[in-house]
């Protein structure tokens, strides 16, 4: 379970262009739950993600990853965390676009601290389960959008996380990819992984169990 | 390692430009910082020797004459006659013998010998004049001190060796080291004063014992181990550890090095002299100045080593950052994934300085056996310069200062948010 | 061509990390190329200021004075007494002695004056150890501008002598600067006429072995001639005859001047000087030939690095209406800021260590030859700032560079 209590977050405190993103954010999603976020453009739903990743910190309040405090821990831990309980899906990708599709997969496992033998087989197995496996040698800068997106999710859950966290995942995609990677992405909760996706469209919001509504760094409505 | 090599594959097959700038500029850098370091000690080596004397020559001396070329067994390279007013000045060798061993400890193997010229406070004068007269001079008893790899001997003066090697008529043998290191009283002397008692005065008498001569000096009785005749300048000569410390000092020394000294040192050997001698020298003794005009041109090389390799270094920082800036993307993806900011220290310093030792361990060898055989034609001084330790030494300080000025850029880079580095790009 | 300018501008701001990297790189180096210039240059500095005579049909003499042998009618120790006897010479370079007529209480002041030809005033300073030399210092009416060697006396620099001139007005000698001790000075050389080289004619001075223990004070001769003070060519006279000057009538003048005298032919002097340039500037040619391939190097690996920096940049503005190959014009702009900066910041900094005294012990001077060679790195910095953008630019198309997002 993920809670999230009276969250801040402000950037470049103490200066001339001080800004509070997040205004006190209060949200409790479950194991298992898919969750839109959505907002305008500026409205916080992408600091809210990033707090949730642990790729970026808050300055009040508490948020629980199972009920463990995710609060100034060390680097270390946060690396841990991001390796082992979520998976992140970007906007752009977010892939090394020299490095073939199933170097990209591979990527989380080589930085596991957990001892993992037959990476390769697991990363086809991930490439598989997005309908890539027949593209694994091929250099993601060859790949179309929708098949980029497919890597960035396949490498997301190559881990086994409990949390797959996307920013805008069909941003870049047209109509009927991005149906086929949210598509991807209800399997991935079919199979009990929490799923929560920034968006700004209603459309990809409506597929969601829940959409949790945010607005000038503040839940409006959830 | 796994991505170690990865990058670099990946750096040199789809960064070709990039890359082959990166190992260019780091051959051109090092091979630089490495000439500049022979440049810096010629020029150095050359501000140290070079210098005009203040007083001009006194005696045979030949100082900083460096286009002169002597034979080692030329008895007059770069000895100094030294003068000494013993009419209106007396000092006993005990005096200066402080002196001796000074010089000698501080010039250690540079110092081919001291030696003095003694005499008993009742020599006869007849006698004195006699040996004049048959040019057997300086007259008087000759001491002599050297230190050579740190043990002191009696130095043998080309004079000495060829009357050790029977020429002219010498018989006997020449003092061993142990002889003078352990202060046995022995000495060679003059067959002509021994045979000629014209000269037997208080202080200092022979006698013959079954074969063998013995001399009395002062008391102190010495075995007689050799034997010269005409062309021997004095009486006796004895190792000065053994020299009574009631001999005076006569007419003059001779001190005589075997290389150009350079100024600090020359001008140390005056201090001594002055110190110990003072008034009694004749002549003023040559204070070593830097001739400035040299000293301008050496110091303009020296400042152009150092910024030659100031710009070596920022051309390798300049490098090393695009490097680095080209890695943003990949960085914040490992970021993103789990990799903790020290493993991605570690993956880029290895790769960076992986290829940066290579390529200094290469250039080291090129410069080594290509380069410096014909730097050495211009400055036959690098020669001597660059040896194993000295490559080593500017390794070390080259990895040192490549692994902090990279650090210092990654942990630059990777402080930042992995979004942030994700939004720039490059 | 204004927008490219503008851009490269900014394309330099927006990389201004790097780019400050990149103009102390190119400040280092134009540093060096001044430092390198100037140190090959010192090596002609005894040969610069006689290169006249040495190049040309020239004699040197040493004309002797007060000689039994030589009436005073015959002597040759004046510039009028050279000239007239000798109607071939076209110019004199030669160190005359003199002597003051000090007035009131510097009449206690134990000097020996000397005068040098205008050559050595303008071509030629020694190193000082205070003040200026007289190619420094301006003219002032009723004074003596003078530099004086290192000395017991107590003269220093600012100090002023009075005397009067050979017709009894007033003068003040006012000592502008003062020799260090070692350094080289114009003066009659010593030793195997046979061996003399441009260098020999700049002795080292050592007041230690001075035995006349007096200081010189070195005026220019045209100062001499002003005063009207007698003076005489003390045994170092450089004459140059003119080019139309025949080998027998050379042969005359030698024998003149032998006659009162002695002397030589100045060619071997140029030959010895010529061969002693050529060792000292080739024993720089290490350093030269280091200085020059780094610069190579250097100037390609900055352009390059900027080029493939800019090169996003260049997608962007492909896209928004320029040319894609005339971006190379922001490139060049940029490295011209560039260039511009590290201009200023080596010459700041030439000016903070000279200031400072930190190049006070080098042969470092700013002249025509030094900014020659600062235009050279500029101009090389600049050719390669427009090559490398060119040759990236040629090898990928905006596409590309657009679709890669990396």
């Amino acid at each position: 379970m993920i809670s999230l209590k009276n969250v801040v977050k402000v950037y470049n405190p103490k200066k001339a262009n001080e800004f509070t993103a997040l205004k006190g954010v209060d949200a409790q999603i479950e194991d298992g739950e898919m969750v839109a976020i959505i907002g305008k453009s500026g409205a916080g739903k992408s600091t809210l993600l990033h707090i949730l990743a642990c790729i970026d910190s808050y300055e009040e309040g508490e948020y629980y990853i199972d009920d463990e405090l995710v609060k100034k821990l060390s680097e270390k831990k946060y690396a841990k965390i991001r390796n082992e309980k979520i998976g992140i899906v970007m906007q752009d990708f977010a892939l090394v676009e020299d490095f073939s599709a199933i170097e990209n997969v591979m990527i989380p496992l080589s930085f596991s601290k957990k001892k993992i033998s037959g990476k390769k087989e697991l990363a086809l197995k991930a490439l598989d389960s997005v309908g890539m496996k027949e593209y694994a040698k091929k250099s993601c800068n060859k790949l179309s959008g929708g098949q980029k997106q497919r890597v960035a999710i396949a490498r997301a859950i190559v881990n086994d996380p409990t949390m797959i966290l996307a920013d805008e995942p069909t941003g870049a995609l047209d109509t009927k990819t991005s149906a086929e990677i949210m598509e991807l992405f209800h399997e991935l909760n079919e199979r009990g992984k929490t799923v929560i996706i920034v968006t700004h469209d209603p459309l990809v919001a409506e597929q969601c169990d829940r959409v949790i509504e945010i607005s000038d760094g503040q839940i409006v409505a959830s | 390692m796994k991505y170690v090599l990865k990058n670099l594959k990946q750096f040199a097959t789809k960064n070709k430009l990039v890359f082959t700038l990166f190992i260019v500029c780091q051959v051109a850098s090092i091979l630089i910082l490495l000439l500049s370091y022979g440049v810096y000690m010629t020029y150095k080596e050359n501000i140290d020797k070079e210098y005009i004397s203040t007083a001009g020559l006194h005696g045979d001396g030949i100082f900083g004459d460096e286009d002169e070329e002597y034979s080692e067994d030329d008895y007059r390279y770069m000895m100094y006659t030294i003068d000494l007013d013993t009419e209106n000045y007396t000092k006993t060798l005990g005096e200066v013998k402080p002196m001796l061993y000074e010089l000698t400890d501080y010039f250690d193997s540079k110092l081919d010998y001291v030696e003095l010229v003694l005499m008993t406070e009742q020599m006869n004068s007849e006698a004195i004049e006699y040996y004049s007269t048959q040019q057997a001079f300086p007259v008087g008893i000759t001491t002599m001190l050297a230190k050579h790899d740190g043990e002191y001997t009696f130095e043998k003066t080309t004079l000495l060796r060829s009357y050790e090697q029977q020429e002219l008529g010498f018989v006997g043998r020449f003092f061993t080291d142990e002889e003078i290191q352990n202060g046995e009283a022995v000495c060679i002397a003059n067959a002509e004063y021994i045979n000629n008692n014209a000269v037997q005065t208080e202080g200092l008498s022979i006698r013959e014992d079954d074969g063998e001569y013995y001399v009395n000096l002062l008391g102190n009785e010495y075995k007689i181990i050799g034997q010269g005749s005409s062309g021997l300048r004095s009486y006796m000569y004895i190792p000065l550890i053994n020299a009574p410390d009631e001999l005076y000092m006569y007419s003059g020394m001779f001190v005589k090095f075997n290389e150009p000294l350079t100024v600090e040192e020359n001008n140390k050997y005056v201090s001594i002299m002055n110190e110990y001698l003072g008034d009694m020298l004749v002549n003023d003794l040559d204070v070593a100045v830097v001739n400035v005009d040299k000293q301008t041109f050496y110091n303009t090389n020296i400042w152009l080593s150092v910024i030659i390799a100031f710009a070596a270094a920022i051309n390798l920082a300049v490098l090393y950052r695009y490097v680095l800036t080209t890695r943003r993307k990949t960085l914040a993806i490992f970021r993103l994934t789990g990799a903790t900011k020290n493993k991605i220290r570690r993956i880029y310093i290895t790769e960076t300085l992986g290829i940066s030792v290579v390529i200094f361990v290469i250039c080291a060898v090129i410069f080594n056996f290509a380069v410096l055989p014909w730097l050495t034609k211009y400055y036959p001084y690098c020669a001597e310069v660059y040896n194993l330790k000295i490559y080593g030494i500017m390794f070390l300080i080259y990895a040192a200062i490549s692994y902090i000025v990279l650090n210092a850029m990654i942990i630059a880079q990777i402080s930042r948010s992995p979004v942030e580095l994700l939004r720039e790009g490059t | 061509m204004f927008t490219y300018i503008k851009l490269g501008y900014l394309e330099f701001v927006r990389n201004l990390k790097i780019n400050l990297l990149i103009v102390i790189e190119i400040a280092a180096v134009l540093i060096t190329a001044i430092f390198t210039v100037s140190s090959v240059r010192s090596q002609l500095r005894f040969y610069e200021p006689l290169s006249n005579y040495l190049n040309s049909k020239s004699l040197y003499i040493i004309p002797e004075t007060l000689s039994n042998r030589v009436s005073y009618d015959k002597q040759l120790t004046s510039y009028e007494a050279i000239f007239e006897k000798i109607p071939e010479a076209e110019s004199v370079c030669a160190q005359t002695s003199f002597s003051f007529n000090f007035t009131g209480n510097s009449m206690n002041v134990s000097i020996r004056g000397m005068g040098y030809p205008e050559e050595i005033v303008e071509g030629f300073k020694p190193l000082l150890e205070d003040g200026k030399w007289l190619s420094e210092v301006s003219q002032e009416d009723g004074v003596v501008n003078a530099v004086v060697t290192e000395n017991y006396s107590n003269l220093e620099v600012g100090d002023e002598l009075t005397a009067e001139t050979e017709s009894g007005e007033p003068i003040t000698v006012r000592i502008v600067g003062k020799i260090k001790n070692s350094a080289a000075i114009f003066k009659k050389p010593s030793g195997d006429m046979s061996s003399y080289k441009a260098d020999d004619f700049f002795p080292n001075y050592l007041i230690n072995s001075d035995t006349q223990n007096e200081p010189y004070i070195i005026v220019a001769q045209e100062d001499i001639d002003r005063c009207g003070y007698y003076y005489y060519i003390d045994k170092c006279a450089l004459i140059k005859l003119d080019d139309s000057t025949s080998d027998e009538r050379v042969e005359e003048i030698l024998s003149l001047a032998m006659s009162v005298g002695s002397g030589m032919n100045a060619e071997s002097i140029g030959e010895n000087t010529m061969d002693e340039v050529k060792t000292n500037l080739i024993f720089l040619l290490p350093i030269v030939v280091g200085v020059l391939l780094f610069t190579i190097v250097t100037t390609i690996c900055m352009s390059a690095i900027n080029a493939k920096k800019q090169l996003r940049s260049y997608g962007v503005y492909y896209i928004c209406g320029s040319r894609w190959k005339q971006c190379v014009f922001i490139s060049v702009f940029s490295s011209i800021v560039t260039a511009a900066i590290a201009a200023v910041l080596a010459a700041l900094a030439l000016f903070i260590g000279d200031k400072s005294g930190l190049l006070k012990n080098t042969v470092i001077e700013f002249g025509s030859w030094q900014l020659l060679a600062c235009l050279a790195v500029v101009v090389l910095y600049l050719i390669t700032a427009i090559i490398m953008p060119l040759a990236i630019i040629g090898r990928t198309n905006p596409r590309e560079i657009l679709k890669n997002n990396e």
